[in-house]
């Protein structure tokens, strides 16, 4: 039967609050903060999440995926280890993340040699082009300073790598990087740069970094972008999955294997979809309840909980039809977690 | 035989070479050129990356018998300029046929399309005629597609980083949780029609009103599937991410017999801080290329039908370094003129052409042998002295 002409219904409240739960924990919520979510204003939502110690963790990892610090090349030292902690407890700020990141060993190993580190140093944390003209001498100056010469690099003296480090990141224009890649992130490609007073703002008090952030997520701005769905990157993908299916996020390790997976593909739907039916087929999914009599509250539950909305009025006596036809739970949520709609937010 | 007035499917008609001149309307100059590309219907292009020198290649063959074998068997180029724009730019100016001037460390798209993209679109290939298998992490799937407007993920080749998914670590989150069973024909059935009944205008919200070829998609999972439990997993050692990328790739031109087929290597990176563990990669990849090769020749359809182009992105200093490896930044003849070696149905044998040609010129001979249409895209050149 054809569909109602009809358009989409309007996102509800629970799409706005899993996509500030993907954006700040890179996960779906559980129904349980769920539930307790849509008791609250959205602000205090987003403050009780953003500032935890998950959101931080999921914070660093997408700053040590920027510089392709990953596997056997992400940092191990206490100080990295303990930014997640360090960070929710407002004892560190941003800045002080990125400068512990490139002063590990894990991103000298990364990129190894004097023209390597400066270059990524200058691209990744100012987001100069080295091979522009412009950018030769300075280029050939931080190289000095890396190598112990005593120099003067973007107008600070400086004679070593942790002295070229420290000058780059606290340079407004590593700042001003950082908040548009940020605001990026959560926007997508067409919000704009930030403004210069944001920029401004942050720079003389780095600790606003995250308060900026939580006033974006809160911001009538970001509820209007909900409009425009997000692909979900690998990392949200994995961690959702474990979320919805397992009711736990996953190890490290259990991460990191499943993304580096998702990510030698192009196009990882078929992987995907390969990782869901693995996981279902587990047996250690835990589903939403199917009882005789009860298919409609089943798969009104299971579009709630995977989809973030209600089945429309075509898809609710349809998917009964076929659990009255011999479909079973596990097909129902594999046929949702299967969707083109599931790989979005 | 096919009766040459039969009428052709949209797909025969392609893959006969002659689609492009009927598509019309494409971006760019249609130049002249001589009759290319009328036997090669698949091509394999290896981007014999990680930063290597020709010393270690043709200077060497006792290093890369295999390759010496292609080169028995086509043209050698010894002497192809190429840009030092970091790998991940330089491997993918091989793709666009521009010098791509990326972040070495980017995790961006480049802007200019790649051959994977512009063969998808002004020939009509399909997904699974295309694909890239690669060694190079996590930048390797951005040789998929470009940012360019006209052209994009739409056009994107599939693509698979060998090491990325057939590696111990990912079969072991796979055996925690255990082996996935087999769908019977009922459970296909049913998902079919629960997928039938979602909600297409929410469904076409996301694809952007693109159809989703379910066929397409269930043949790439149970490759995938199947390649889990091969092989290709179990390679370990010094330069198994490129080993991996090559064998991945010789399962996907066995699978799949697609008309392009990019490989990217990465692993011969290694020589900053080792030159033995370098020349070691370069001989076990040539031996894995041995086997490429081999696969291709045993096959009579592939044999009358393939051609093979492998090049590195640009070479390495010539000098060693403190630590007894090698960088790439010198700006040395070592560095900056590597080796081309192309072998096919359509090319010439046994030639060694001495004139400097350049490695984005592969883009636009890769094309010609598809469409007589130059793509606007690209200044560089077909190579015509590749041909017989």
């Amino acid at each position: 039967m054809p569909h109602a002409r009809q358009d989409p219904s309007p996102p509800p409240s629970r799409a706005l609050l899993r996509r500030i739960a993907l954006d700040v924990l890179q996960r779906t919520p559980s129904p349980r903060e769920v539930a307790i979510a849509l008791e609250q204003p959205v602000p205090l939502a987003v403050r009780r999440w953003l500032f935890s110690e998950e959101a931080m963790r999921a914070w660093l990892d997408e700053e040590l995926y920027y510089f392709l610090l990953l596997d056997n090349f992400r940092p191990r030292t206490e100080g990295v280890e303990s930014l997640p902690r360090r960070l929710a407890a407002g004892t560190a700020t941003a800045r002080d993340a990125l400068t512990e990141i490139l002063l590990s060993t894990g991103f000298s190993l990364r990129n190894p040699g004097n023209d390597t580190f400066v270059t990524v140093v200058l691209e990744q944390v100012l987001g100069l082009r080295v091979q522009e003209r412009a950018n030769k001498a300075l280029l050939e100056a931080g190289k000095a300073i890396y190598d112990g010469r005593k120099g003067r690099f973007l107008d600070r003296e400086g004679r070593s790598q942790s002295d070229l480090v420290r000058i780059a990141v606290a340079q407004e224009a590593a700042t001003r990087l950082l908040l548009d890649r940020h605001r990026q992130r959560l926007f997508g490609g067409g919000s704009g740069p930030v403004d210069a007073g944001t920029v401004q703002r942050v720079h003389q008090e780095p600790a606003a970094f995250f308060t900026v952030l939580g006033e974006w997520l809160a911001g009538p701005e970001y509820a209007a972008a909900l409009a425009r769905r997000k692909t979900k990157t690998d990392t949200q993908f994995v961690r959702a999955l474990y979320q919805d299916l397992l009711d736990r996020t996953p190890t490290y390790d259990e991460l990191r294997n499943m993304r580096n997976a998702l990510q030698s593909m192009a196009d990882a739907g078929p992987l995907r979809a390969v990782l869901a039916k693995v996981m279902l087929d587990s047996g250690k999914a835990q589903l939403p309840e199917l009882r005789p009599g009860a298919e409609d509250a089943f798969v009104r539950e299971c579009f709630l909980r995977y989809l973030a909305r209600a089945p429309g009025q075509e898809e609710l006596p349809r998917f009964v039809q076929e659990l009255g036809k011999g479909a079973r739970a596990l097909h129902v949520v594999r046929a949702l977690l299967g969707s083109p709609e599931y790989q979005v937010y | 035989m096919t009766d040459p007035a039969a009428p052709l499917s949209r797909r025969e008609f392609l893959h006969r070479g002659a689609g492009a001149l009927a598509l019309g309307g494409l971006p760019g100059l249609a130049l002249p050129l001589p009759r290319l590309g009328q036997r090669t219907r698949r091509v394999i292009v290896v981007a014999f990356a990680g930063g290597v020198r020709t010393k270690e290649v043709l200077g060497t063959p006792s290093n890369v018998p295999n390759l010496m074998r292609i080169a028995k068997a086509g043209v050698t180029f010894p002497n192809v300029r190429c840009a030092n724009v970091g790998h991940y730019g330089a491997a993918l100016s091989i793709f666009t046929g521009n010098v791509e001037a990326m972040g070495i460390r980017d995790n961006e798209r480049g802007v200019s399309p790649t051959l994977f993209e512009v063969l998808r679109k002004e020939v009509g290939l399909f997904a699974n005629d295309v694909w890239l298998s690669t060694a190079s992490g996590a930048q390797g799937r951005l040789f998929a597609h470009s940012d360019h407007r006209d052209y994009g993920a739409a056009y994107a080749a599939q693509v698979l980083d060998g090491d990325g998914i057939f590696n111990v670590e990912f079969q072991k989150v796979l055996d925690s949780l255990g082996r996935p069973r087999r769908d019977s024909d009922q459970d296909r059935a049913i998902l079919d029609r629960l997928g039938a009944a979602l909600d297409p205008r929410q469904l076409g919200a996301v694809t952007g009103g693109k159809p989703v070829d379910a066929a397409e998609l269930r043949a790439v999972e149970t490759f995938i599937l199947d390649e889990l439990t091969g092989n290709s997993s179990r390679l370990s050692g010094p330069g198994a991410p490129d080993a991996k990328a090559i064998r991945v790739a010789a399962n996907v031109l066995r699978v799949f017999k697609p008309r392009v087929l990019g490989i990217t290597l990465q692993s011969a990176d290694v020589a900053h801080g080792s030159y033995n563990a370098y020349v070691e990669v370069i001989r076990r990849n040539d031996e894995e290329l041995g086997r490429l090769w081999d696969l291709v020749q045993a096959d009579p359809e592939l044999r009358a039908t393939t051609a093979i182009l492998v090049l590195p992105e640009f070479g390495r200093d010539a000098d060693l370094n403190q630590r007894n490896g090698l960088d790439h930044g010198d700006g040395s003849a070592q560095m900056l003129q590597v080796f081309l070696v192309a072998a096919g149905p359509d090319f010439a044998r046994d030639r060694v052409v001495g004139k400097e040609v350049r490695t984005i010129d592969v883009c636009p001979t890769v094309l010609s042998l598809f469409t007589r249409t130059k793509p606007a895209h690209t200044k560089a050149r077909v190579l015509q002295e590749l041909f017989a």
